[in-house]
């Protein structure tokens, strides 16, 4: 699981490596730091920390063990992996029939074939996290039995 | 060992051929092999002593064969010849397995090994004829049954037997391979390209087995039962088939790096259906190739890839035949 922390840590030296310490200790593989230390003077610098964690329990351990040490954690989310997805579909319908079906789809890309036959083709880009790649499959699945499409997946 | 070849068609006939070419071979193996009986719809010829391989191949079709006795049923040959090893191999019904359902239960049941390229009796009742075989203590080896002359069963019965196998990936199909190679690599029509198929020889009488995924579901749902241990049925894989695929649809996969395959797929669920296969995965083979692609815990990834159909496939029937030859030997 990947999380991304802010804190809100003193501009003086050491805080950036006394945070890390209880991430590491819980198993945490640092993934990115970005410290802004863009004006010099301000009393707090805002530092974002993205790690990967062997299991989603030791995020709240970590938080835990940060609190006792005082220090000001702004935010924590995860962060999910996302997947770009091609896919087809082939069936009897019109371009803006097609955009309405994908309409609340994460759609990055839509080709549309010439139409030499009443068939008409679309290729989807599709832009979903890791774990919601099943779910969105599974809602195209639907909509293309509902009106009769042929949808060709990708091997994955 | 007494053997018996039910189905004297396209693969009866080579296989013939083959054990002339390779009886050698086969008589280090077991010195007592002989051929006691060979059917097919129209009658048999059986002889105790072993039927001469060369009389009955130079005959000119069974039916012309001296000893050939008009009308008779393979199972009145079963009965009579009483062979240690039955050679199943009549054409697939994937309606209901038969005729060569019962073949090989009456086979099992009065203690015959059994070999098979039949898929249609292993699609309706794998576990059924296995119990079955088991019961009597006699092998039941299908290996020609899935992807041709490519040894899957073997592969994963001898030289995978630690490993759990988790997702198969197949192109099981060499008729609509044939046909989505040609509107990827030729850019005709559907319909151009079935034709061509007919004109080849390549399609069953009735193309909607094969266009339909019909016979690529018969292959998945012995995958799935053979290799991953499930309890699947033809009715539970979800087939569609490759007759809405439009020459428009392959050029635009062709465009992204794709093309469009018919894909059997085993994992959580079966699944038989038109797939973008990007250009470079291994299991992208074109014409009337087979291929299978494995995951597994140990080993990974793996990929086979060969002739599913033809000749090539009595490759995979030979080798079960001398896998039964050996195991009783000892």
């Amino acid at each position: 699981m990947r999380y991304s922390l802010t804190f809100a840590l003193p501009d003086t030296p050491g805080q950036l490596l006394r945070v890390l310490e209880p991430i590491a200790k819980m198993g945490g593989n640092i993934v990115s730091i970005i410290h802004e230390r863009d004006r010099v003077g301000d009393v707090y610098v805002p530092v974002s920390v993205v790690a990967e964690f062997p299991d989603t329990l030791l995020i709240s351990v970590v938080l835990d063990e940060l609190r006792k040490m005082g220090a000001e954690v702004l935010e924590v989310k995860e962060v999910f992996r996302k997947s770009s997805l091609t896919v087809m579909i082939i069936g009897d319908a019109s371009i803006s029939e097609f955009f309405d079906y994908l309409d609340t789809l994460s759609v990055s890309r839509m080709e549309v074939s010439g139409s030499s036959s009443k068939q008409r083709c679309v290729k989807v880009d599709l832009e979903a996290s890791e774990r919601e790649v099943g779910n969105l499959l599974k809602r195209l699945e639907e909509m293309c039995d509902n009106h009769g499409f042929t949808l060709l997946k990708p091997i994955l | 060992m007494d053997v018996a070849i039910v189905g004297y068609g396209f693969l009866g006939r080579n296989l013939l051929t083959s054990v002339v070419e390779k009886w050698s071979a086969i008589k280090a193996v077991d010195p007592y092999f002989r051929l006691v009986g060979v059917s097919n719809s129209t009658g048999y010829a059986f002889s105790p002593e072993g039927l001469p391989l060369h009389g009955v191949l130079d005959s000119g079709g069974l039916e012309h064969y001296s000893g050939f006795t008009l009308g008779g049923t393979s199972l009145e040959l079963l009965d009579k010849c009483s062979p240690d090893l039955v050679v199943e191999l009549t054409p697939t019904n994937i309606v209901d397995g038969e005729p060569g359902l019962t073949h090989i239960q009456h086979s099992l049941r009065m203690g015959s090994h059994v070999v098979t390229a039949n898929k249609g009796p292993l699609a309706h009742a794998y576990w059924e004829l296995n119990a079955e075989a088991q019961k009597h203590g006699v092998m039941l080896l299908y290996e020609a049954t899935v992807a041709g002359a490519v040894p899957l069963f073997s592969l994963v019965r001898e030289c995978l037997q630690a490993d759990r196998i988790t997702r198969m990936l197949g192109i099981l199909n060499g008729t609509t391979n044939y046909i989505l190679t040609r509107m990827h690599f030729e850019e005709i029509g559907f319909e151009a390209a079935l034709k061509e198929a007919k004109e080849r020889g390549l399609t069953e009488r009735d193309p909607s087995i094969d266009i339909g995924g019909h016979d690529a579901a018969c292959k998945a749902v012995i995958l799935a039962n053979a290799i991953m241990g499930k309890r699947v049925k033809l009715r539970d894989v979800k087939t569609r088939g490759i007759e809405t695929i439009t020459a428009e649809a392959i050029r635009l996969a062709k465009r992204s790096g794709y093309t469009i395959k018919l894909v059997a797929t085993v994992a959580d669920t079966v699944e038989v259906a038109p797939r973008l296969v990007p250009v470079n995965h291994p299991l992208c083979v074109h014409g009337t190739l087979n291929s299978v692609y494995l995951e597994s815990d140990l080993a990974g990834e793996l990929t086979l890839v060969g002739h599913g159909a033809g000749k090539q496939t009595v490759s995979a029937i030979m080798n079960d035949i001398i896998t039964v030859l050996k195991r009783t030997s000892h």
